[in-house]
Protein backbone atom coordinates (compact mmCIF):
# COMPACT_ATOMS: atom_id res chain seq x y z
CA UNK A 1 0.00 0.00 0.00
CA UNK A 2 2.92 2.36 0.81
CA UNK A 3 4.32 1.67 -2.64
CA UNK A 4 0.93 2.27 -4.21
CA UNK A 5 0.54 5.65 -2.52
CA UNK A 6 4.12 6.74 -3.25
CA UNK A 7 3.65 5.88 -6.92
CA UNK A 8 0.23 7.54 -7.00
CA UNK A 9 1.84 10.77 -5.81
CA UNK A 10 3.92 10.81 -8.98
CA UNK A 11 0.97 10.03 -11.22
CA UNK A 12 0.80 12.01 -14.41
CA UNK A 13 -1.85 14.68 -14.85
CA UNK A 14 -3.92 14.41 -18.02
CA UNK A 15 -3.45 17.37 -20.33
CA UNK A 16 -5.23 18.46 -23.46
CA UNK A 17 -2.82 18.64 -26.37
CA UNK A 18 -3.46 21.25 -29.05
CA UNK A 19 -3.25 19.88 -32.61
CA UNK A 20 -1.57 23.08 -33.82
CA UNK A 21 1.55 22.26 -31.84
CA UNK A 22 1.92 18.78 -33.30
CA UNK A 23 3.95 17.62 -36.31
CA UNK A 24 0.90 15.85 -37.73
CA UNK A 25 -1.06 19.14 -37.89
CA UNK A 26 -0.33 19.38 -41.63
CA UNK A 27 -2.18 16.11 -42.27
CA UNK A 28 -5.14 17.42 -40.26
CA UNK A 29 -5.16 20.76 -42.11
CA UNK A 30 -5.40 18.93 -45.44
CA UNK A 31 -8.75 17.48 -44.36
CA UNK A 32 -10.16 20.69 -42.92
CA UNK A 33 -8.10 23.67 -41.66
CA UNK A 34 -10.60 24.26 -38.85
CA UNK A 35 -9.96 20.80 -37.38
CA UNK A 36 -6.62 21.90 -35.88
CA UNK A 37 -8.55 24.15 -33.47
CA UNK A 38 -10.06 21.18 -31.65
CA UNK A 39 -8.03 19.25 -29.09
CA UNK A 40 -6.10 16.14 -30.03
CA UNK A 41 -8.29 13.89 -27.86
CA UNK A 42 -11.44 15.26 -29.50
CA UNK A 43 -9.87 14.78 -32.93
CA UNK A 44 -9.16 11.14 -32.15
CA UNK A 45 -12.85 10.60 -31.36
CA UNK A 46 -13.95 12.25 -34.60
CA UNK A 47 -15.85 10.13 -37.14
CA UNK A 48 -17.44 11.14 -40.47
CA UNK A 49 -20.84 11.15 -38.74
CA UNK A 50 -19.59 13.44 -35.94
CA UNK A 51 -17.98 15.73 -38.53
CA UNK A 52 -21.33 15.93 -40.32
CA UNK A 53 -23.01 16.85 -37.02
CA UNK A 54 -20.37 19.49 -36.25
CA UNK A 55 -20.16 21.22 -39.61
CA UNK A 56 -23.29 20.15 -41.45
CA UNK A 57 -21.12 19.09 -44.38
CA UNK A 58 -20.14 15.66 -45.63
CA UNK A 59 -16.50 14.74 -45.25
CA UNK A 60 -16.23 12.95 -48.58
CA UNK A 61 -14.72 9.56 -49.36
CA UNK A 62 -11.16 10.85 -49.89
CA UNK A 63 -11.18 12.87 -46.67
CA UNK A 64 -12.73 10.00 -44.68
CA UNK A 65 -9.74 7.82 -45.52
CA UNK A 66 -7.40 10.77 -44.87
CA UNK A 67 -9.07 11.32 -41.49
CA UNK A 68 -8.33 7.75 -40.42
CA UNK A 69 -4.69 8.10 -41.50
CA UNK A 70 -4.36 11.45 -39.70
CA UNK A 71 -5.88 9.97 -36.53
CA UNK A 72 -3.28 7.18 -36.55
CA UNK A 73 -0.51 9.79 -36.97
CA UNK A 74 -1.88 11.95 -34.15
CA UNK A 75 -2.36 8.93 -31.91
CA UNK A 76 1.24 7.81 -32.43
CA UNK A 77 2.58 11.31 -31.87
CA UNK A 78 0.43 11.72 -28.78
CA UNK A 79 1.76 8.41 -27.48
CA UNK A 80 5.33 9.59 -28.05
CA UNK A 81 4.63 12.86 -26.22
CA UNK A 82 2.99 11.15 -23.27
CA UNK A 83 5.65 8.50 -23.03
CA UNK A 84 8.61 10.83 -23.36
CA UNK A 85 9.11 11.05 -19.60
CA UNK A 86 7.61 8.04 -17.84
CA UNK A 87 6.97 8.52 -14.14
CA UNK A 88 7.85 4.97 -13.17
CA UNK A 89 11.32 3.71 -13.88
CA UNK A 90 11.51 0.81 -16.33
CA UNK A 91 13.24 -1.40 -13.76
CA UNK A 92 10.54 -0.66 -11.18
CA UNK A 93 7.92 -1.55 -13.79
CA UNK A 94 9.62 -4.90 -14.48
CA UNK A 95 9.91 -5.59 -10.74
CA UNK A 96 6.22 -4.78 -10.25
CA UNK A 97 5.39 -7.10 -13.16
CA UNK A 98 7.44 -9.93 -11.60
CA UNK A 99 5.66 -9.44 -8.26
CA UNK A 100 2.26 -9.45 -10.01
CA UNK A 101 1.67 -5.74 -9.41
CA UNK A 102 2.07 -4.40 -12.95
CA UNK A 103 -1.57 -3.38 -12.93
CA UNK A 104 -0.70 -0.65 -10.41
CA UNK A 105 1.92 0.79 -12.76
CA UNK A 106 -0.51 0.53 -15.69
CA UNK A 107 -3.23 2.26 -13.71
CA UNK A 108 -0.88 5.08 -12.79
CA UNK A 109 0.30 5.45 -16.38
CA UNK A 110 -3.25 5.71 -17.70
CA UNK A 111 -4.48 7.69 -14.66
CA UNK A 112 -6.76 4.72 -13.85
CA UNK A 113 -8.54 5.32 -17.13
CA UNK A 114 -9.03 2.66 -19.81
CA UNK A 115 -9.09 -1.09 -19.49
CA UNK A 116 -5.38 -2.02 -19.49
CA UNK A 117 -4.96 -2.19 -15.75
CA UNK A 118 -8.23 -4.13 -15.25
CA UNK A 119 -7.22 -6.64 -17.94
CA UNK A 120 -3.80 -7.01 -16.30
CA UNK A 121 -5.32 -7.46 -12.84
CA UNK A 122 -7.64 -10.19 -14.17
CA UNK A 123 -4.79 -11.89 -16.02
CA UNK A 124 -2.57 -11.73 -12.91
CA UNK A 125 -5.33 -13.41 -10.96
CA UNK A 126 -5.15 -16.28 -13.50
CA UNK A 127 -2.02 -17.70 -11.85
CA UNK A 128 0.32 -14.71 -12.35
CA UNK A 129 1.98 -15.76 -15.66
CA UNK A 130 -0.63 -14.33 -18.11
CA UNK A 131 -0.46 -11.03 -16.21
CA UNK A 132 3.34 -10.97 -16.47
CA UNK A 133 3.21 -11.64 -20.23
CA UNK A 134 0.57 -8.94 -20.68
CA UNK A 135 2.61 -6.46 -18.63
CA UNK A 136 5.72 -7.14 -20.70
CA UNK A 137 3.87 -6.82 -24.00
CA UNK A 138 2.39 -3.52 -22.82
CA UNK A 139 5.76 -2.23 -21.64
CA UNK A 140 6.77 -1.06 -25.14
CA UNK A 141 3.82 1.34 -25.14
CA UNK A 142 4.92 3.01 -21.94
CA UNK A 143 8.64 3.12 -22.69
CA UNK A 144 9.23 4.07 -26.31
CA UNK B 1 -37.20 -36.16 -42.26
CA UNK B 2 -39.78 -33.77 -40.89
CA UNK B 3 -37.25 -32.51 -38.36
CA UNK B 4 -34.78 -31.73 -41.15
CA UNK B 5 -37.46 -29.91 -43.07
CA UNK B 6 -38.33 -27.73 -40.07
CA UNK B 7 -34.67 -27.03 -39.35
CA UNK B 8 -34.07 -25.98 -42.96
CA UNK B 9 -37.15 -23.76 -42.93
CA UNK B 10 -36.05 -22.11 -39.67
CA UNK B 11 -32.55 -21.64 -41.09
CA UNK B 12 -33.91 -19.87 -44.18
CA UNK B 13 -36.19 -17.69 -42.05
CA UNK B 14 -33.32 -16.65 -39.75
CA UNK B 15 -31.01 -15.96 -42.67
CA UNK B 16 -33.67 -13.83 -44.37
CA UNK B 17 -34.32 -11.95 -41.12
CA UNK B 18 -30.69 -11.02 -40.34
CA UNK B 19 -30.20 -8.47 -43.17
CA UNK B 20 -33.68 -7.06 -42.59
CA UNK B 21 -32.88 -6.46 -38.90
CA UNK B 22 -29.52 -4.91 -39.81
CA UNK B 23 -31.22 -2.62 -42.31
CA UNK B 24 -33.90 -1.57 -39.82
CA UNK B 25 -31.30 -0.74 -37.14
CA UNK B 26 -29.67 2.70 -37.47
CA UNK B 27 -26.36 2.81 -39.37
CA UNK B 28 -24.48 3.95 -36.27
CA UNK B 29 -25.90 1.21 -34.04
CA UNK B 30 -22.51 -0.48 -33.51
CA UNK B 31 -20.44 2.73 -33.53
CA UNK B 32 -20.30 3.15 -29.76
CA UNK B 33 -19.23 0.58 -27.22
CA UNK B 34 -16.00 -1.18 -26.34
CA UNK B 35 -13.78 -2.85 -28.93
CA UNK B 36 -14.22 -6.63 -28.89
CA UNK B 37 -11.14 -7.51 -30.92
CA UNK B 38 -8.50 -9.10 -28.65
CA UNK B 39 -5.72 -7.43 -30.66
CA UNK B 40 -7.19 -3.99 -30.03
CA UNK B 41 -8.11 -4.76 -26.46
CA UNK B 42 -4.84 -6.29 -25.26
CA UNK B 43 -2.21 -4.66 -27.47
CA UNK B 44 -4.00 -1.52 -28.73
CA UNK B 45 -3.10 -2.56 -32.27
CA UNK B 46 -5.83 -2.57 -34.91
CA UNK B 47 -5.94 -5.82 -36.86
CA UNK B 48 -7.15 -5.89 -40.52
CA UNK B 49 -10.60 -6.92 -39.30
CA UNK B 50 -11.01 -4.17 -36.73
CA UNK B 51 -14.03 -1.98 -37.45
CA UNK B 52 -15.41 -4.44 -40.00
CA UNK B 53 -18.81 -4.77 -38.29
CA UNK B 54 -19.24 -1.00 -38.18
CA UNK B 55 -17.96 -0.62 -41.74
CA UNK B 56 -20.30 -3.28 -43.17
CA UNK B 57 -23.20 -1.80 -41.19
CA UNK B 58 -22.54 1.61 -42.75
CA UNK B 59 -22.03 0.07 -46.17
CA UNK B 60 -25.39 -1.69 -46.19
CA UNK B 61 -26.91 1.70 -45.31
CA UNK B 62 -25.08 3.16 -48.37
CA UNK B 63 -22.86 5.38 -46.16
CA UNK B 64 -19.69 4.79 -48.14
CA UNK B 65 -17.50 7.41 -46.45
CA UNK B 66 -18.11 6.01 -42.95
CA UNK B 67 -17.59 2.47 -44.25
CA UNK B 68 -14.23 3.42 -45.73
CA UNK B 69 -13.32 5.29 -42.55
CA UNK B 70 -13.97 2.29 -40.30
CA UNK B 71 -12.42 -0.33 -42.57
CA UNK B 72 -11.54 -0.01 -46.25
CA UNK B 73 -11.55 -3.79 -46.63
CA UNK B 74 -15.33 -3.73 -46.14
CA UNK B 75 -15.59 -3.07 -49.89
CA UNK B 76 -14.27 -6.60 -50.40
CA UNK B 77 -15.78 -8.30 -47.36
CA UNK B 78 -19.37 -7.06 -47.82
CA UNK B 79 -19.81 -8.51 -51.36
CA UNK B 80 -18.18 -11.77 -50.21
CA UNK B 81 -20.60 -11.93 -47.27
CA UNK B 82 -23.57 -11.16 -49.54
CA UNK B 83 -22.50 -13.92 -51.95
CA UNK B 84 -22.04 -16.38 -49.08
CA UNK B 85 -25.46 -15.41 -47.72
CA UNK B 86 -27.17 -16.00 -51.10
CA UNK B 87 -25.32 -19.30 -51.55
CA UNK B 88 -26.35 -20.50 -48.06
CA UNK B 89 -30.00 -19.64 -48.71
CA UNK B 90 -29.90 -21.37 -52.10
CA UNK B 91 -28.22 -24.44 -50.58
CA UNK B 92 -30.65 -24.65 -47.65
CA UNK B 93 -33.57 -24.15 -50.04
CA UNK B 94 -32.25 -26.96 -52.22
CA UNK B 95 -32.01 -29.26 -49.17
CA UNK B 96 -35.55 -28.29 -48.22
CA UNK B 97 -36.88 -29.09 -51.70
CA UNK B 98 -35.01 -32.41 -51.75
CA UNK B 99 -36.41 -33.36 -48.32
CA UNK B 100 -39.91 -32.47 -49.55
CA UNK B 101 -39.53 -34.55 -52.75
CA UNK B 102 -38.13 -37.51 -50.76
CA UNK B 103 -41.31 -37.60 -48.70
CA UNK B 104 -43.36 -38.40 -51.79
Amino acid sequence: MVLLFSLAANAKAETTVCLNDMNSAAAVREIDPNLVKIGAEKFLDLTPAKYREMTGQRLGIKNAVALKAAQIKVKNELGDLQNSEPDIDKNVYILLAIFGLAWIAMGLFSDWDGSDWIVNLLLTMLCWLPGLIHALTKMKEYYK
Amino acid sequence: MKKNKIAAAVMIAVMMLIPIILLVLPAGYFDSGPALCPSKRFFDIECPGCGMTRAVMHLIHFDLESALYYNSLSLIVAPVLATWWCWQIWKTGKDLRRTASDEF
